[in-house]
């Protein structure tokens, strides 16, 4: 799907890569799972300004790191991450409903 | 007809056309009947809440008193002690000779330890936990047949469903809870470092999303007990969902691109 998106798929120039990671990302964002990754990722991790990144480092670099990058704040990581806490609420509250609504309508006396 | 003792007091103006004050009263004069809400609706507002408080014991009792729960909990309290060991003895090594470290005690949650990190862990085991809680909701009842016996009393069908939900959500709170408050501790103890408030209120957004996160599966294998009359068809469900879930949300478009 990705790949039909972008034709220049083929190329490995910065753009087209950042395009492809960028659609990968959104259609990963399907799964609960990631949802939960991205927000906790976050909200746990004060070096992690964003919730994707190209780039893994260290244990060993992180702890040396974090004393020349400043580091965000809750409220600031809580406000990354507040559309995928709302994506969570709302997608468990519909899968509630839907139950809810089926199970209203559903004959039980009949076994 | 209203007795001659009954008169309007006046707050609505007056008797209606069908002989009724106006004020739309619950007894009905001329029938000699009850026709409103009764005291426990007025009371609550307009919900009534008969056994609510019955089912919610009932179903928290059998939750807690189940094998399932305690093996359960036991797993998963075990595979993420082991793992915030081993990411302390780590931390612990890795801190010789680090002056003054920042945010070392949420690495007991991010930086992995026996190949997965215990955010992993949780985002892996919770879909499993919610299933696990929820498959036979429903179904174990219907096949039962206490379903039909429990709702024949005077209890609403909804209300079986939210506090089943609500017993669901209630054990999911106490497990995770427990469990990091357990690991905090663990890592208080081997790490020594001193917990800042920041941390603290990091951990409880990590807790409140995670729990949040797990009642999602719960929700979705409550669904599956609605809609599959069988138990053994609705955990099959469940267990197609958990290995089946990521790779086809996640695995199966990363392979596809990357052809």
């Amino acid at each position: 799907m990705a790949g039909a998106i972008t034709p220049e798929a083929g190329e490995s120039n910065s753009e087209s890569l950042l395009r492809r990671a960028r659609i990968e990302r959104a259609i990963s964002l399907i799964s609960p799972r990631q949802l939960y990754t991205d927000a906790t990722v976050t909200i746990i991790d004060p070096m992690r300004k964003t919730n994707f990144s190209f780039v893994r480092v260290g244990m060993i670099e992180k702890i040396s790191l974090s004393r020349f990058s400043g580091l965000h704040l809750l409220s600031q990581g809580i406000f990354v991450v507040l559309p995928y806490i709302i994506a969570l609420l709302t997608i468990t509250v519909v899968c509630f409903a839907i139950s809810y609504i089926v199970f209203m309508r559903q004959e039980i006396r009949s076994l | 007809m209203q007795p001659y003792w009954y008169y309007d007091q006046g707050t609505n103006g007056g008797p209606g056309p069908d002989g009724s004050s106006g004020r739309g009263e619950a007894w009905d004069w001329d029938k000699r009947v009850y026709t409103g809400r009764d005291l426990h609706e007025v009371l609550y507002g307009g919900i009534t809440l008969y056994g609510v408080k019955a089912i919610l014991k009932k179903e928290l009792s059998d939750h807690f008193s189940s094998y399932r729960f305690i093996i359960l909990f036991a797993l998963t309290a075990m595979v993420s002690l082991i793992t915030a060991y081993m990411v302390g003895l780590n931390i612990k090594q890795n801190l010789e000779g680090v002056v003054e470290p920042k945010y070392i005690f949420l690495m007991l949650f991010t930086s992995s330890g026996a190949g997965f990190s215990l955010v992993d862990f949780v985002g892996f085991f919770g879909l499993l936990i919610g299933m696990i809680l929820g498959f036979d909701t429903i179904n174990r009842e219907r096949s039962e047949g206490s379903l039909g016996k429990l709702l024949s009393q005077p209890i609403y069908r909804d209300t079986v469903l939210n506090e089943k939900f609500l017993a669901g959500v209630c054990v999911i709170a106490v497990m995770m809870v427990s469990i990091v408050l357990i690991i905090t501790g663990l890592g208080l103890s081997m790490v020594g470092v001193i917990l800042g408030i920041e941390e603290v209120w990091r951990i409880v957004v990590y807790l409140v999303i995670s729990i949040v996160y797990i009642v999602f599966w719960l929700g979705m294998a409550m669904l599956f007990s609605i809609l599959f009359r069988s138990v053994a068809t609705s955990a099959l469900a469940a267990v197609v969902v958990w290995i089946f879930f990521p790779s086809l949300f996640f695995w199966v478009p990363m392979q596809w691109l990357g052809r």
